[in-house]
């Protein structure tokens, strides 16, 4: 059955592309980070300036900061797809352990209340 | 679906998960540099389609249960629930557009829509289990590797109907024609 390329395979094949570099182009426009939020649990625990290099723990992960990049090191998952997320640098860009409930988000500006840690 | 499932049917949704669980697990082995973490080729759909389409929709979502069931044990409760939501939508679409949409999609088309739902469902566990919309930032770039995934599945799946049929003769439920 249903041996041909259809119309419909066409339509929607290229409706996800449009939406998707739609999406891309909007939030693309990304420079280095200056920050990252760790969330934990869904709220912001701490703001960390990318600036300050160094290693912490939260919730089962190990986080480092490392000229101006951050990353998961090492987690407690059983995927360790956190630590296979590697290095972040952008605004906007994020890297979670979902088991852990732990995700880092970068930001942009330099809008945060005194660094922690 | 009718009301009796047939044994023989069921042994072939049975035969169907094994094989879907060992293309996931091998396919979990392999970590493609070019992917975004934690994506997969997804070639487990071809054995869910082709369940679906030979043996009934419900092939589909037994497949499903126990391709999350296999990621409960061997990776972990979170595993399994995004497994789940992801294969559930994807089951649901599958069969929805197997159904209905023969028109205008062909099973590339259902294929990639398969995809699409899987990654859409997966996406939005991994939002709601850690609680941050900011995961939304992967969605783009799952998108557009949902349909590479949904194209090389649809393609595969193509390629190997004449080898099923040869080889497996069901009482097919589905309503659509040869």
């Amino acid at each position: 059955m249903k041996h041909r390329i259809k119309k419909g395979d066409i339509a929607l094949v290229s409706a996800i592309a449009v939406i998707s570099a739609l999406c891309l182009v909007i939030c693309g426009a990304r420079s280095k980070a200056d920050a990252a939020e760790i969330i934990y649990g869904g709220e912001v625990v701490m703001t960390k300036a990318l600036s300050e290099d160094g290693t912490f723990d939260i919730g089962g992960t190990r986080i480092e900061i490392s000229e101006g990049h951050i990353r998961f090191v090492s987690s407690d998952c059983p995927d360790k797809t956190c630590v296979k997320s590697g290095w972040l640098e952008k605004s906007g860009e994020s890297a979670a352990c979902v088991p852990n409930r732990v995700v880092i988000r970068l930001t942009g500006k330099e809008e945060y209340d005194g660094v922690t840690g | 679906m009718k009301g009796n499932i047939s044994a023989k049917r069921i042994a072939l949704w049975g035969i169907f998960s094994a094989l879907a669980v060992a293309v996931s697990a091998a396919e979990s082995a392999l970590e493609l540099p070019f992917l975004p973490p934690g994506a997969k080729p997804g070639l487990s759909n071809v054995v869910t389609v082709t369940a679906a389409v030979m043996a009934g929709p419900g092939g589909a979502f037994y497949i499903t249960a126990v391709k999350s069931l296999f990621a409960l044990i061997t990776r972990g409760v979170t595993a399994f629930i995004l497994s789940f939501c992801g294969g559930m939508l994807s089951s649901a679409v599958t069969v929805f557009m197997l159904g209905k949409c023969g028109k205008y999609f062909s099973l590339v088309g259902i294929s990639v829509a398969g995809a699409f739902a899987h990654n859409t469902a997966q996406l939005a566990a991994a939002i709601i289990i850690t609680s941050s919309p900011a995961l939304m930032y992967y969605a783009p770039v799952l998108w557009i590797f949902g349909i590479v995934s949904g194209l090389l599945t649809g393609i595969i799946i193509k390629a190997v109907r004449p080898y099923t049929d040869k080889f497996i003769k069901t009482e097919s439920n589905n309503p659509t024609k040869e």
